[in-house]
């Protein structure tokens, strides 16, 4: 019987797909301050929509693009729609699905206590599809207990551009 | 990585092109997926750039990275052999070996697991003692018992 560390150090498989770093966030206190007022605006607002099994914010319409996000949130395998005032848990991880009332960039953004972080630029369309990454459905994991905002912004700017994004907030323990 | 603890982009890119092939190659074994060993990659090097202050530039960076990836991202439900192969040694093994130790780590406990891969990556149990906050006599007999079961599982290839 071969030496078993021998053995595993021999296991080889596909090399990453990614060659370039993943890009720590950078946001800008007005960002911040901004965010905040459009997520206090948003819930205010009870712009809240739940459709399909995800939970959904969609930003006014005006001179943007009305903006949809839905999540999931993964629990033993199965999917269940993240849903206001629910607490969700570390390790935990959570989806997404974009839709815009016409063809848009995008960017999806976490304000958590452990910072400000983009987790993707994408492209959004009437039709709703599922944020995905090269590997496959692109996930969230909570690794920080605290209050998390997910937020949606036209384009690929830091801050809220629109008068209201869309954004999901829950609360990780 | 003192240039990336002020926060200097290239040195964070120098730094990713250095580390992420060894470092998916540990993920991809522990993960058992590919995308989940991506997940795990990207969360590696957030944390890394996140929590850079932390690093005591006096201590191995491989341990200290390491210790971020072991506990990045999640393993897979049910491991994916056929992304694997197992690079030929002078011994050759029966054609079977590479499947049945992907399913033989993955049968393993989480923990277990974890500690062969590190010990695999040529830690020592003081330092793998370290990196997972427990005593070096605990990862030795957790060492031992994770060798065991995985002979056990490839048993069959025994000559």
């Amino acid at each position: 019987m071969p030496d078993i560390e021998d053995l595993i150090n021999r296991l080889e498989g596909p090399p990453p797909r990614r060659t370039t770093a993943p890009r720590p966030p950078r946001w800008s206190y007005q960002a911040t301050a901004a965010i905040a007022m459009a997520a206090a605006v948003l819930i205010s607002a009870g712009a809240w929509l739940a459709q399909d099994h995800y939970q959904a914010a969609r930003g006014l319409e005006g001179d943007y693009a009305a903006l949809d996000l839905r999540m999931v949130v993964e629990r033993e395998g199965q999917a269940y729609r993240v849903s206001r005032g629910s607490t969700y848990f570390l390790g935990e991880r959570v989806f997404f699905r974009l839709s815009a009332s016409r063809e848009q960039q995008v960017s999806l953004w976490v304000v958590s206590p452990g910072g400000r972080e983009l987790i993707t630029v994408a492209q959004a369309a009437p039709t709703a599809y599922d944020l995905v990454s090269a590997g496959g459905l692109m996930g969230y994991e909570f690794d920080t207990p605290g209050e998390h905002s997910f937020i949606l912004v036209q384009g690929d700017v830091e801050a809220c551009t629109p008068r209201i994004c869309p954004s999901v907030t829950v609360e990780v323990r | 990585m003192a240039l990336v603890q002020e926060g200097d982009d290239a040195a964070y890119e120098q730094l990713y092109s250095r580390w992420h092939r060894s470092l998916f190659a540990f993920l991809l074994r522990r993960t058992g997926s590919q995308q989940r060993a991506e997940e795990a990659l990207q969360d590696t090097f957030l944390k890394l750039f996140r929590h850079r202050k932390r690093y005591q530039p006096g201590r191995p960076f491989k341990s200290w990275v390491f210790t971020i990836a072991v506990n990045a991202g999640r393993d897979a439900w049910r491991p994916r052999p056929e992304i694997f192969r197992l690079r030929p040694a002078a011994a050759p093994c029966p054609p079977e070996t590479k499947d049945l130790l992907v399913r033989a780590l993955h049968l393993l406990p989480a923990k277990q697991r974890r500690l062969l891969l590190l010990s695999a990556e040529g830690f020592n149990a003081t330092e793998i003692a370290e990196m997972m906050s427990i005593k070096p006599g605990a990862v030795r007999m957790r060492l031992s018992r994770a060798r065991a079961a995985v002979r056990q599982n490839l048993g069959g290839l025994d000559a």
